[in-house]
């Protein structure tokens, strides 16, 4: 499978300015597909490889576009079969990172489907940067910098969330999990977007009505995902991932208690104004399946899905060690159901409910949880376990399957390219979700460290197919998608 | 000034480090000097305070601020800064590097070295007493080469005592030096009359306030060796006006140590400084001795752990054996420092003790053959595989919580024991080269005997991965890119053969703090030789904080004709290139 790659002539915002006549703000409506960057009709998706040189600029980073196309096999098109368009910071600078977190979103309302971007190396001392690269059936992507307070070392676009508004626009979250104070304590930046920004400002866990004590090394905003999740119906709640906080009690402590156990807030309404209405949960409060230990890193990825009449947000706590199996990893999923707030609904952990998989063992280090994406109508949790061992091939990384309505047994997602080390799943999404809430359509898989840069599979059903990386300068294509 | 102080341990936020013999600041203390972020004292003395601090890079670092009396004499400042950019000049092995130097807001000049985790010396036998032949050895070769490296320089460390000799996991490091002088150019002896040098080790000419010269530090050495051997100050117990008349009066008790350190020892303690060997004899004459013998096959293939799958590709473990964690599992968790719980009202834990010293016998193989007839890398090896419990846990900061492996303080000892002669045979051949006098810069290449193993060339293998330096999840090392080596100059040098440019990023994505064992890094070629990097290379961070990234690169020296295989770059990490 070959991925033409169709280079943009000119990506930077500034060059974009200067050429007059070019059709920047194209419209893709009446043409376009459901998440569809160029308004083809298809459902397109991203990739971001932040390790990758950018015109010789060591370690800048870029993103693809991953435009969709059909195939004999593929008749319903998937994203990279119809080529690609490379993002690129607006001004690539040695080791920024550009492309550390992607994700999708229509921002505007164009129809076209818009790419947020994080470079959390980017700035003198690491601060960090985000943008918007509005979506175009034609010319190079318009750029919106999102502008965070710009701490150095904070780390600004290390996580990012979105989804679309019911009345137009976008909410976008970036999190900035090494924020200060106190050290690493952790923030999220709250965007409400259009073509240009509508809101923004900024919130840890000090802010009135956020629960939990902004403690040293907390790592708030390690991962956030964006949904409805009990507060008012139609107003967005955000989940906020802090798998480095540590169980210790009320109050402020420092290196006490759990550590490192993690946890998960949400904060609900998130775009009213505070003081905010908020919960959260360590893992011992989420679920007692799984024994709540240092180390276990209750929030590291987030994913949220909801269907008409409930709302599905899956916490990962990689790191646990279920039935003694040292780094085996778990999940919770929790439900909102119908108007009701979200609370816990099961524990997801290999050999047990919807993952008894027979043949498959529990796999000590398998870490599964790493990365996670709801898929299908139903609908059905994808679960990355990127250091699993397969055939033979250590660390080539699996996927699972585990359905959220029942407890039947889920599924394996069939994928041959075996490579040790390649860790197949280390981040994944779901493509082809209209409004960033609904499940996705398909999979998009990371696969960062596969021999030749990197690269990246696609799913709809069935086997995934591998796209391999023929950019020139990658080195980590799949790190991040979205 | 000791590197390390009173037993304590760091606490960075929630990341409780290993134990870095660091104590908490003082309300005193400055936030930070110049860019560096204080984190704790590491000690006091009569010239200044240590301090453990954060480079703006994330990389750890000892600051030393001199005292501010010190300051009130106008040209300090200058010599200060004088000594320290000759300090600077040390090649880095076997010794802390200089990094940087400056003067803070106060006037007070200041100079930031590499951070060494590890354990002194003088602490290391004072709880568990002295050393078996083959550590000792292992701390004679080291300190011997830092002491060549630092009298290649041009420098004299003047201060050379157990204290200032760290056990760290790449071997004995050599710290505090090169300041000294700043005080006083010709001897010994501060403005004020006080006897610099710490009492016991000084030498005869020291003590007499004659000249100080290399030879000074050759007399601290064969002190050193003894102590470390015997467990007991070769000048006894006593005050400084008592030792002193000792160190005049008669020569030190060496006690019994085994052969050809003995004898070595012994003419390193002559009264007539010019008796004494230079440090490049004493390399010379202990590379010479056992663990000269080049590395066999077999332990240059345990040594070269890699970071792949070269090992499992070619074998498949039984099941009960797959259980057992193996020795790459057992180096990782040596490697890598974890996070231990302890609860908030609790004092500090102390940090972890190494084994009685009987538990530390190092190599006792089963077959009950001589361990004293086995270098002390291969004694090292031959313990990582045959112990069949793998790690052994701290016995303080047992608990392991979350299923983190425990470490083994053991192993951290036997590999440091092993790791130096590594480390050695690419230092000996820089400073035996220096001293013919022939400057190529990284010295020749040293060819093993014979290739690692029969496994086919998996070219390309690692570059772009991200390679695991530890356990696995947090620290992570990159070589985006395939090696540059068409270059013939670089940085204003010309190769002699051609320069190999690696390229080269470190990253931490965990929550704590992640400390970087580095050995020498080393690049083999397609015949198998191996090149050291050159002083031009970018050095490796010591730990990476939370959200820490660093690049570099690693410049090489090869052989025309020759392309890079293998990159060494860390202490059992090998990426195939």
């Amino acid at each position: 499978m070959k991925l033409n790659r169709l280079l943009v002539a000119a990506l930077l915002l500034t060059a974009l300015t200067a050429t007059p006549g070019l059709a920047a703000t194209a419209d893709c409506g009446g043409t376009a597909g459901v998440a569809d960057f160029n308004g083809d009709g298809l459902t397109d998706a991203v990739a971001g490889d932040p390790s990758a040189d950018v015109d010789g600029v060591e370690g800048a980073g870029t993103v693809v576009v991953l435009l969709g196309g059909k195939s004999d096999k593929a008749e319903n098109g998937l994203p990279g079969l119809g080529g690609t368009i490379e993002l690129r910071s607006p001004e690539p600078a040695a080791g920024e990172g550009f492309g550390w977190a992607v994700r999708t979103a229509h921002v505007n309302n164009d129809e076209c489907l818009d790419v947020i971007v994080g470079a959390p190396y980017a700035g003198k001392s690491g601060e960090g940067a985000a943008y918007v690269f509005f979506g175009t059936p034609s010319g190079a992507p318009k750029a919106l910098r999102l502008e965070g307070d710009n701490q150095a070392e904070g780390h600004f676009g290390w996580s990012l969330a979105s989804a679309d508004l019911d009345g137009g626009g976008a909410l976008v979250v970036v999190g900035q999990p090494h924020a200060d104070e106190p050290a690493d304590a952790g923030a999220v930046h709250v965007f409400e977007l259009d073509d240009q920004v509508r809101s923004a400002k900024r919130l840890s866990q000090d802010d009135d009505g956020v629960i939990g004590n902004g403690e040293v090394g907390d790592l708030w905003g390690w991962s956030v995902a964006v949904g409805n999740l009990g507060g008012d119906p139609g107003k967005p709640d955000l989940a906020v991932g802090a798998p480095f906080e540590n169980n210790d009690g009320t109050g402020v402590q420092v290196a006490s208690g759990k550590i490192d156990s993690g946890m998960v807030a949400v904060i609900f309404d998130v775009l009213d104004d505070g003081p905010y209405t908020s919960a959260k949960w360590d893992l011992n409060q989420a679920t007692k399946e799984v024994p709540e230990k240092s180390g276990n890193r209750f929030g590291y990825s987030l994913a949220y899905a909801e269907t008409a009449d409930a709302g599905y947000l899956a916490v990962s706590v990689p790191l646990a060690d279920p039935g003694g199996v040292t780094d085996a990893g778990a999940i919770v999923l929790y439900e909102r159901k119908g108007a009701g707030k979200l609370a816990p609904a099961r524990t997801l952990q290999m050999g047990s409910g919807a993952l008894r998989f027979p043949g498959i063992p529990v796999e000590k280090g398998a870490a599964i949880g790493w990365s996670m994406a709801f898929v299908g109508g139903a609908p059905v949790l994808a679960i990355g376990e990127p250091y699993a061992t397969v055939e033979g091939a250590e660390q080539s990384g699996r996927v699972r399957f585990s359905p959220v309505v029942n407890q039947e047994n889920g599924d394996t997602l069939d994928f041959s390219e075996t490579q040790p080390y390649q860790h197949f799943g280390w981040s994944m999404t779901g493509y082809g979700s209209p409004d960033g809430r609904a499940p996705g359509t398909g999979l998009v898989i990371g696969i960062p460290d596969r021999k030749g840069g990197g690269a990246v599979a696609v799913r709809e059903a069935g086997t995934a197919t591998l796209l391999p990386s023929t950019l020139e300068g990658a080195v980590d294509l799949g790190y991040a998608v979205g | 000034m000791d590197n390390v102080g009173a037993p304590s341990e760091v606490v960075l936020g929630d990341q409780k480090m290993e134990p870095t013999g660091a104590e908490p600041l003082t309300p005193q203390d400055p936030a930070a000097i110049g860019p560096y972020r204080l984190l704790g004292r590491l000690g006091e003395g009569g010239m200044g305070t240590v301090y453990l601090a954060v480079a703006p890079t994330g990389r750890l670092v000892a600051v030393k601020v001199v005292k501010a009396q010190f300051t009130m004499d106008d040209d300090f400042a200058g010599r200060f800064h004088g000594e320290v950019e000759n300090a600077r000049k040390v090649a880095s092995f076997c010794t802390a590097q200089v990094l940087d130097n400056g003067n803070t807001e106060r006037g007070q000049p200041y100079m930031v070295t590499e951070y060494i985790a590890g354990i002194p010396l003088s602490r290391q036998i004072a709880q568990f007493g002295p050393l078996d032949p083959g550590p000792l050895h292992g701390v004679a070769l080291g300190v011997a080469a830092a002491l060549a490296a630092i009298h290649v320089a041009g420098l004299v460390h003047r201060d050379l005592k157990p204290a200032n000799v760290i056990l760290s996991m790449s071997g004995p490091r050599v710290i505090d030096f090169g300041i000294a002088r700043a005080l006083d150019a010709t001897h010994g002896f501060t403005q004020s009359g006080e006897l610099l040098g710490s009492p016991g080790w000084w030498a005869p000419e020291q003590v007499r306030g004659e000249d100080i010269s290399p030879w000074t530090d050759i007399f601290a050495w064969g002190c050193l060796v003894a102590y470390a051997g015997s467990g007991r100050h070769p000048y006894g117990r006593g005050d400084a006006v008592t030792l002193a008349a000792r160190v005049i009066q008669g020569r030190p008790d060496l006690g019994t140590l085994p052969p050809p350190l003995d004898e070595l020892a012994r003419r390193a303690t002559h009264p007539d400084p010019f008796q004494r060997p230079t440090a490049q004899d004493l390399l010379i004459a202990l590379v010479g001795g056992s663990i000269a013998a080049p590395a066999t096959p077999q332990n240059t293939a345990q040594s070269t752990l890699v970071a792949t799958n070269l090992l499992t590709e070619s074998w498949q473990a039984p099941p009960n054996v797959a259980e057992q964690p193996d020795a790459t599992q057992i180096l990782a968790r040596a490697a890598q420092p974890t996070a231990v719980q302890t609860p908030s009202p609790a004092p500090p834990v102390p940090p972890a003790p190494l084994p009685e010293p009987d538990q530390i016998r190092i190599g006792a193989p089963p077959t009950g053959s001589d361990p004293g007839a086995l270098t002390a890398m291969e004694q090292a090896w031959r313990s990582v595989g045959t112990d069949p419990r793998g790690a052994l846990p701290y016995s303080e900061d047992t608990p392991t919580e979350g299923g983190r492996p425990p470490r083994s303080s053991r192993m951290r000892w036997l590999l440091a024991a092993g790791v130096v002669v590594l480390a050695l045979s690419v230092s000996v051949v820089v400073l035996l080269t220096n001293r013919a006098g022939d400057t190529t810069a990284g010295g020749p290449a040293r060819t093993p005997p014979s290739p690692v193993a029969s496994a086919p060339p998996r070219v390309g293998e690692d570059v772009g991965r991200q390679i695991a330096l530890g356990d696995g999840y947090d620290l992570h090392l990159v070589i985006p890119q395939q090696p540059r080596c068409d270059l013939k100059t670089y940085e204003g040098a010309t190769a002699e053969g051609t320069f190999c440019v690696v390229r080269w990023t470190m990253l931490n994505t965990g929550g704590e703090l992640k400390g970087l064992n580095g050995a020498a890094p080393v690049l083999v070629d397609d015949t198998g030789a191996e090149h050291p990097a050159l002083e031009s290379s970018t050095t490796l961070p010591t730990a990476l904080k939370p959200g820490g990234k660093t690049t570099g690169v690693l410049v090489f020296d090869l052989p025309t004709g020759r392309t890079p295989a293998r990159l060494a770059i860390a202490e059992n990490v090998e990426v195939q290139l």
